[in-house]
């Protein structure tokens, strides 16, 4: 796990200094060509935005990068509206982003699993057909198309939904009942379309593994017993089934922070996601390089937690 | 031109991929599958705006601000952008380097997943594990944002099919990798491929000729996939304004439309520049999925509809 974050962080820094067309070297020249600031000047800025000396050695503007990021210092933004380091940026934003992608997982990890372990024990009927197709078809919509449809429909039709933000700008923020409405108010929209973007794959992953668990003989053993019926589609069936998918849920935060970008950005939903995304478009390179890291590392660890939870749930896996 | 030339050749490419994933398959299809056969049916339409639409449908690119937001009608199908466009024109236009650059990212994700998988499967020890190490690393780092960040670095360039199905393949293949490769460790306890090799055929002779027919339904099966993803992130790059020319791709005339202010324009008519994208992005993704589908209900017993 370590490794893959170092990996990572490594990538970064060969992305950012040494491709051809870099940011940094892109950066100097803008300052050079467009503000007519002399060449050392614009190194020495280009320099304090991203941590790195520009005139050591490479070994040694590595190793100083490592250093910087151990020490939480990742750059400061270019971008004018903000002109904060990196790390407060995200420290900001990211709450509101594990705030909604993790209502709408737990919301769409319940729905479709359960959809999915019903649609198995009625296959091969129309309604499995079509649930089955309809998932299939909801997972490959963009967040960006089902997100500006919900604004279409909700926003612009239905006048029901703020056109976007994170919580309504003229109350003060604190644990009042009218912020934390607030809160959820402009939070639904964006918890839908996660729900929307992720919930079809549940339903696929768990009417395949409930199918095969279905095969197995210990449910033909349990039958046999004459269990009730109740107790055979919980304990055996279900306990059984959801197991497979659960350990896919690591693989799925991954898939979320993806959509995040979209999402967020269409809702202007001040979370990471809106973050690099804006500072994509702008190419905020501190900001992007920031977010990325952070998106990453929290994708590992959440591979990572989901590793260790999956051997407690699953004695099976720690025998092995 | 040198542009135009790529984009043409990408999309015979297009073609050549989507004739490859149906061929011999189209007949049972309209036996087997429904789904399949519609999936087919989406994706023929895709393919005649792509290649013919531009050279039918006239494209003006005039701004004419008066004209904006004009409701959908029989002269503008899904009316006009905000200066006054008509958005079928570029849709048209756009649909060539949307279905270029995901066949392109398809082909790419295949390649090299089916290629590293087979090595990964033949040669033991280091190689093998080297191999599923990087694959490991690839599947772990979040795929979407790495493909919007590398965009934004490499900028301009970026519009050339070919570098952007690169890019949308970059984490792509590790999963196919890691299938083909259990896969083939599977094959290769299997007798036919113990008497291949007490014949004496070489290692290529295997590969091609035993194995890979083998998973020529997986390998058009995960074409299909790797373009559903390679439509979602290069529409997307495009939404977010990481590459703000190129008017006609479809993400770009959905972000124009939403800061023009199409969500404050009179009536359902009015609102073609959201609806005309998003329906041919939904029925593009469609269709690559019903054809999926289409192609593991043919090939695989286990799931036919009877």
């Amino acid at each position: 796990m370590i490794l893959a974050i170092f990996l990572v962080v490594s990538l970064t820094f060969f992305l950012i200094r040494l491709v051809p067309g870099n940011p940094i070297s892109t950066y100097v020249g803008y300052l050079v060509r467009t503000m007519r600031i002399p060449p050392e000047e614009a190194y020495r800025r280009a320099s304090a935005l991203f941590g790195l000396n520009l005139n050591q050695p490479l070994w040694e503007q590595y190793l100083e990068y490592v250093k910087n990021i151990l020490a939480g210092n990742l750059g400061t933004s270019i971008n004018v509206a903000f002109r904060a380091p990196v790390v407060d940026i995200i420290a900001r934003s990211l709450p509101w982003t594990i705030f909604i992608v993790s209502i709408s997982t737990i919301m769409s990890f319940a729905a479709g699993v359960l959809l999915g372990m019903f649609i198995a024990y009625r296959r091969a009927t129309p309604l499995d057909y079509i649930i089955t197709t309809v998932s299939s078809i909801l997972s490959s919509i963009p967040a960006y198309v089902t997100a500006l449809l919900f604004l279409w429909i909700f926003y612009s039709q239905l006048k029901i939904s703020p056109r976007g933000g994170t919580y309504d700008p003229f109350i003060t923020p604190g644990w009042t009942l009218r912020f934390i409405s607030s809160v959820f108010y402009y939070a639904y929209l964006p918890i839908l379309s996660y729900v929307i973007l992720s919930f079809g794959g549940w339903v696929l992953a768990m009417k395949g593994s409930t199918l095969s668990t279905l095969g197995e003989d210990y449910i033909m053993a349990a039958e046999a017993r004459g269990l009730p019926k109740k107790r055979i589609i919980l304990s055996y069936v279900g306990r059984n089934s959801i197991l497979p998918v659960f350990a896919s849920l690591a693989i799925n935060i991954g898939y979320m922070f993806g959509g995040a970008i979209f999402i967020e950005t269409t809702f202007t939903y001040k979370g990471i996601g809106y973050m690099i995304g804006t500072a994509l478009s702008m190419l905020d390179y501190p900001v992007i390089q920031g977010c990325f890291l952070v998106i990453t590392i929290a994708v590992i660890l959440a591979n990572f937690a989901a590793d260790l939870l999956y051997s407690k749930l699953d004695p099976r896996i720690k025998m092995r | 031109m040198k542009n135009m030339a790529s984009t043409k050749l990408s999309s015979l490419v297009f073609l050549g991929s989507m004739l490859y994933a149906s061929l011999g398959s189209i007949l049972s299809f309209m036996k087997r599958s429904k789904r399949g056969l519609i999936g087919f049916i989406i994706l023929l339409y895709f393919a005649t705006i792509a290649l013919i639409g531009p050279e039918i449908i006239p494209l003006d690119l005039s701004v004419d601000l008066s004209r904006g937001f004009m409701p959908m009608s029989l002269e503008h199908i899904f009316g006009t952008d905000g200066a006054g466009r008509d958005i079928f024109a570029l849709i048209v236009h756009g649909s060539t380097h949307v279905l270029s650059v995901a066949s392109i990212a398809g082909l790419i994700t295949v390649l090299i997943g089916v290629s590293v998988g087979l090595i990964a499967g033949f040669k033991n020890g280091r190689v093998d594990s080297a191999l599923m190490f990087i694959a490991d690393i690839a599947l772990t780092i979040p795929g979407v944002p790495l493909i919007l960040v590398l965009a934004s670095f490499i900028g301009y360039g970026v519009t050339d099919p070919f570098l952007l199905g690169a890019i949308l393949s970059v984490t792509a293949w590790a999963s196919l990798a890691i299938a083909i490769r259990s896969q083939v460790l599977s094959l290769k306890e299997r007798e036919f491929i113990e008497a291949a090799q007490t014949l004496g055929l070489g290692t290529f002779h295997i590969v091609f000729y035993e194995i890979l027919p083998h998973m020529t339904y997986y390998v058009a099966i995960n074409i299909l996939y790797a373009m559903v993803g390679a439509v979602y992130a290069n529409i997307g790059l495009f939404f977010l304004g990481i590459i703000p020319f190129n008017v006609t791709n479809w993400g770009l005339i959905l972000n124009f439309a939403q800061y023009a202010g199409v969500f404050h324009t009179e009536g359902l008519l009015s609102k073609g520049a959201l609806l005309g994208p998003i329906i041919h992005i939904v029925l593009l993704q469609t269709g690559l999925v019903l054809l999926c589908n289409g192609l593991e209900e043919s090939f695989n017993p286990r799931l036919r509809e009877d």
